[in-house]
């Protein structure tokens, strides 16, 4: 069942990084110069987090043994990639940047903001499955947060480094 | 080390390769180009290790063959965008 939500999730990631990059070509100019406005450090500091987070996990998963600490810890590494997700929107607010500024940021708000909401259910997700510690339900919830790993690694460079 | 360190070395390992390419730059397209390389290996390593499709041969052919024509796909469109 989780494989059926992991597969749906990245049909609508997948497609809306093709719907990006199909975007990107009638506007080529006007989307490197918008890219300029990102915080690519920050996003890469977070890809970072994210894979590390994703490993705590798996080891939760993988292992068997300390589980609530391993998804403690996933959680918690979730929690970051939020707080600097949280400093790269207010960069983009103080700069006056919004949804309509331009195409560039139309996909970069819908893509990296339901990303972000899929950290939040995560985390919801992986504090539940520690709680419960059954092993099933710590199967099902580390495959979500890999998911969500998953996606941001495509969704970094197609988006912040291209 | 167990396969998942190792994965999490590769994954670190792949994104500071990542992060060279963007900083130092490369003539395009092959800065893009490894960039998105980098992003194909680190999304098999998940897959994999973290996700366990190394377990499951089936499975595991089904889905990377759908991740290389997404990459496929989103390589072409890079590349006709460079071109334009």
């Amino acid at each position: 069942m989780m494989w059926v939500l992991i597969f749906s999730e990245l049909t609508v990631f997948g497609a809306g990084l093709a719907a990006f990059m199909a975007q990107r070509l009638v506007d080529p100019g006007g989307f490197a110069e918008a890219q300029r406005a990102l915080l690519p450090t920050l996003a890469g500091i977070n890809t970072i987090v994210l894979i590390t987070s994703g490993f705590f996990a798996a080891m939760a998963a993988q292992t068997g043994r300390h589980v609530r600490s391993w998804l403690s810890a996933a959680a918690l590494l979730g929690v970051v990639f939020l707080v600097l997700k949280g400093i790269e929107f207010h960069h983009k607010a103080e700069l006056g940047i919004t949804f309509d500024t331009h195409e560039f940021f139309m996909f970069y708000y819908l893509l990296t903001g339901f990303h972000a909401a899929h950290v939040v259910a995560g985390i919801g997700i992986l504090a539940f499955v520690a709680w419960t510690s059954v092993t099933v339900h710590v199967q099902s919830g580390t495959q979500f947060w890999h998911m969500v790993d998953l996606v941001w690694v495509l969704l970094f460079p197609v988006i912040y480094l291209l | 080390m167990t396969p998942l360190h190792l994965a999490w070395v590769g994954l670190a390992g792949l994104s500071a390769a990542t992060t060279a390419v963007a900083v130092f730059g490369l003539a395009n397209p092959w800065s893009g180009i490894l960039i998105l390389v980098f992003a194909w290996a680190k999304v098999r390593l998940i897959l994999l290790w973290y996700l366990e499709l190394a377990d499951v041969p089936r499975w595991r052919s089904g889905i990377l063959l759908g991740l290389a024509v997404f990459m496929l796909l989103i390589f072409a469109l890079y590349l006709i965008a460079w071109a334009s």
